[in-house]
């Protein structure tokens, strides 16, 4: 069905795209899972970082103070600029697209989790602080635990980051990729396969998303049980 | 087991809460304090708990100074303090770990049962009433098993047909389990119907200014304005608060 006479090199219809996701499914698959490795590895690295940096700044308030606006600072840096830097210094290889995803990936996480240890309950702190508790126990039993939800919010954030950063990664020079099969497909007029490209990256986040959300109700069970 | 708090004055700032404050606490005895709301009842047990300091007098537990060390008595707030991600058990699990004692869980099964929380044992916090709560939250103060439990108005927030269920249970629990407790309370009542000692306070700053023994036997106390002495004690208190 045509409606409004649109080109389809403009805009191809569903049927269209679905039919060039068929044939070139071996190379959506390739790349696909090019795409999936950065965004995995850098999340994961992200997520160490981000998890490591707020227990630190946390535990050490001092710290805190002095390198908070740092890393404020380093988001406002433009990935962009960052990025060709990075192939410069480290080569086209996986590491610093990696390395760009965790960037990305690490920020909300710091923040989120931060927020959290801030917000545990202070009654607890004090029941906790006059039964003797140790400041590492009390972090252990009682601060992280307090924190884990806001700790989910940053990682679901970080995990639909994650896909887009690894895509900006690859179009920086790279063989594979979502992010190659997008810049190629653009370039020579193929919008079908721009838009197979699209609908890829998304189901990708989206899929990130919906397992890190599994992942998290399981963890926070004792929140659902009414 | 022998508290003793002498002479403590304690300030924030420049606003003086507590001045020369003394009480004593002997061994298997039930202490009350009654003192009107936001006179510093709670800094007080924060003073004993460790958690501040009085910046004069002293508070001594069998003779040794426990100033500004935590965890040598069980605490008990209002609220039940219980963590949400932990279930009943692992609530009252939690006074061994930070004694870095493996939890006894036979201990454990046996205090939730006398407590008639054995079928909850593996529910969350959430699924419960208030008045369980704080049932749970007063096993895991017995479990702590330091020689003096501090309880701070721990049936305050709960309504008034839950409040005298707890009294009873308080006093049931008790009578098993031979503690020294200090209760802090505002309700009058339940002073006298769970002491063997009252300390009427007055505030701003928090200071004892009457004390009375409560003699009337136990086994009475149930029939609260019936037992004998009780009205007059209860007027003795009243007058003392005003």
């Amino acid at each position: 069905m045509i409606l409004f006479a649109i080109e389809t090199w403009l805009l191809p219809s569903p049927y269209d795209i679905l039919r060039e996701t068929w044939e070139i499914r071996d190379r959506i698959f390739e790349n696909l899972r090019s795409t999936f490795t950065i965004s995995i590895f850098g999340l994961m690295s992200g997520l160490v970082l981000g998890v490591g940096i707020a227990t630190v700044l946390y535990l050490i308030p001092f710290l805190q103070r002095i390198f908070y606006p740092f890393i404020l600072i380093s988001q406002n840096i433009p990935l962009i600029a960052l990025a060709p830097l990075l192939v410069m210094w480290f080569g086209f290889g996986v590491g610093p697209k990696i390395t760009i995803v965790m960037l990305i990936c690490f920020f909300p996480i710091v923040v989120s989790t931060l927020d959290g240890f801030t917000q545990t309950d202070p009654t607890l702190q004090t029941y906790l602080k006059m039964a003797g508790a140790s400041r590492w126990q009390r972090f252990i039993k009682l601060e992280w635990p307090s924190a884990l939800p806001s700790f989910f919010s940053g990682l679901k954030l970080s995990a639909t980051y994650s896909v887009m950063g690894a895509v900006i990664s690859e179009w920086l020079g790279s063989q594979k990729g979502l992010g190659v099969l997008l810049t190629l497909s653009s370039k020579s007029f193929r919008t079908d396969r721009v838009f197979v490209a699209i609908t890829f990256i998304v189901i990708l986040s989206i899929c990130f998303f919906i397992i890190i959300s599994w992942i998290e109700r399981f963890i926070l069970h004792w929140k659902q049980n009414p | 087991m022998h508290l003793s708090v002498q002479n403590i004055s304690f300030a924030y700032g420049t606003t003086t809460i507590m001045k020369n404050l003394s009480l004593e606490v002997t061994d298997g005895q039930f202490v009350s304090i009654i003192a009107p709301s936001g006179s510093g009842k709670s800094t007080l047990f924060y003073l004993i708990g460790g958690l501040l300091q009085p910046q004069s007098g002293q508070i001594l537990l069998e003779s040794q100074s426990i100033v500004g060390k935590r965890g040598q008595v069980s605490y008990m707030p209002q609220s039940p303090s219980l963590l949400p991600w932990r279930t009943v058990q692992q609530n009252v699990q939690i006074a061994y770990e930070i004694r870095k004692k493996k939890p006894a869980l036979s201990e454990i099964h046996q205090l939730l049962e006398r407590a008639g929380l054995a079928e909850v044992a593996h529910h969350y916090p959430h699924q419960l009433s208030g008045g369980m709560q704080q049932r749970v939250a007063f096993i895991r103060t017995l479990a702590e098993d330091k020689p003096i439990l501090c309880l701070d108005e721990p049936f305050g927030a709960l309504d008034a047909l839950t409040r005298t269920k707890m009294q009873n249970w308080l006093q049931l629990i008790l009578k098993e389990e031979k503690r020294t407790v200090l209760f802090i309370t505002h309700s009058i009542e339940e002073a006298i119907l769970l002491s063997d000692r009252i300390y009427v306070c007055h505030a701003s700053p928090l200071q004892v200014s009457h004390v009375f023994h409560v003699s009337i036997p136990m086994n009475e106390r149930q029939k609260k304005h019936q037992a004998t002495g009780w009205r007059e004690l209860t007027q003795k208190i009243e007058e003392a608060l005003i």
